[in-house]
């Protein structure tokens, strides 16, 4: 199929945008509350994979590759929106560790997200789903580590504070 | 650093989901994509059928195996020395056009039969260029020897169209081409074989 859509054959890049467009939309929901947003995001990414499609080596997972076009664009997008605003807190503090429960849908969880500050929850995306390293996300985003550091810790602890209610009434004992 | 425990979970949450986009999404990407990659026509598979064509038509010229070559009509046939022709003197063009005994003899049948032909139901011409023209048909004695009529004394004054003739003279050069065209390209083809099997041959 990558090849084919090498030579702009269009069924064979239809039958990659089947494939992957649902993974990639989730992922750009991730990071854009709007799922309009998100999918024209979605889009332009996607063109950006059929365009640059000869620069992927095959080394790695094509899905990773395409993955990190998707954040990519996403990071562009929201900071032509200025959505992108870091408290600049050098101070890092320990995170205590607690879970989550495993029974809490994934729409619970997104909305716990969505209503993370912007650029603690692209911080948190990058680092905890991603798995960028913090010098990575301060290159990416133009920050301190210390800022990157800082804010994820806040991201979980306000993740933390967000579900633990979810928790107690999704085990029905509220 | 430790991975914390809520990013494995979320992560492994998001990871398992999957956002179907809309109908319109890839009718947009699709437009987008025209717009900066033009689609590629087909014209391998074109050169390809048209390439396989030109080879079959030409192969069953080549191979045409009731390929009937015609024979060359003349205007006028050679006299033979020393016979008098009142009516070839009348004619206001005559024309001498030596040719092969063979052609002769058939030219000399296809014309008489022509001439009886043309006696019984003379040919309509065109208004344009209707200039019939007088020629005689001699036919020499030796060429016809099973003709019950000796040809030496049959004179007959036939009408003869000019177009017509112009045609046939046309219609004959056309097929003299095609057939040193068949000829040459046929000779070719054996000349290829000949050289393959020669090469397979040495490389045994």
């Amino acid at each position: 199929m990558i090849e084919r859509s090498l030579r702009h054959d269009r069924k064979a890049q239809h039958l990659l945008y089947n494939r992957f467009s649902p993974r990639m939309l989730s992922v750009c929901r991730q990071y854009i509350k709007d799922l309009h947003h998100a999918e024209d995001v979605m889009i332009t990414g996607f063109m950006k994979v059929f365009l640059n499609l000869k620069q992927f080596e095959g080394k790695g997972s094509f899905e990773g590759w395409m993955r990190r076009i998707m954040v990519n664009e996403c990071i562009t997008h929201l900071r032509a929106r200025r959505q992108m605003g870091f408290l600049e807190d050098e101070t890092f503090v320990e995170d205590t560790s607690n879970d989550i429960d495993d029974l809490l849908s994934v729409d619970d969880i997104q909305a716990a997200i969505d209503n993370l500050p912007d650029g603690c929850r692209m911080i948190f995306n990058l680092y905890a789903i991603e798995g960028y390293k913090h010098r990575e996300i301060a290159e990416m985003l133009g920050i301190t580590e210390g800022t990157s550091k800082s804010q994820l810790s806040h991201a979980r602890q306000l993740l933390q504070q967000q579900m633990a209610p979810l928790k107690t009434y999704d085990h029905g004992t509220a | 650093m430790a991975r914390h425990n809520i990013d494995k979970q979320v992560k492994r949450k998001l990871d398992e989901r999957e956002i179907k986009p809309s109908d319109a999404a890839w009718n947009r990407l699709e437009a987008m994509l025209d717009d900066e990659q033009p689609r590629r026509k087909p014209m391998k598979w074109l050169f390809i059928a048209a390439g396989i064509a030109v080879v079959v038509a030409l192969g069953s010229m080549v191979f045409r195996t009731d390929y009937v070559r015609q024979p060359a009509p003349a205007v006028v046939t050679a006299e033979p020395k020393g016979a008098v022709n009142d009516d070839a003197q009348k004619s206001p063009v005559p024309m001498v056009l030596p040719m092969p005994e063979k052609t002769q003899r058939a030219v000399a049948e296809q014309r008489h039969e022509a001439a009886r032909e043309k006696l019984v139901a003379p040919a309509v011409s065109e208004p344009t260029l209707d200039i019939p023209t007088e020629i005689a048909v001699v036919v020499a004695p030796e060429s016809v020897p099973s003709d019950p009529v000796p040809a030496v004394h049959q004179r007959k004054r036939i009408t003869v169209n000019p177009d017509v003739l112009l045609s046939e003279v046309n219609r004959e050069l056309d097929a003299s081409f095609r057939e040193k065209v068949i000829r040459s390209f046929g000779q070719s083809v054996h000349e290829v074989r000949v050289t393959l099997s020669n090469r397979n041959l040495e490389q045994q």
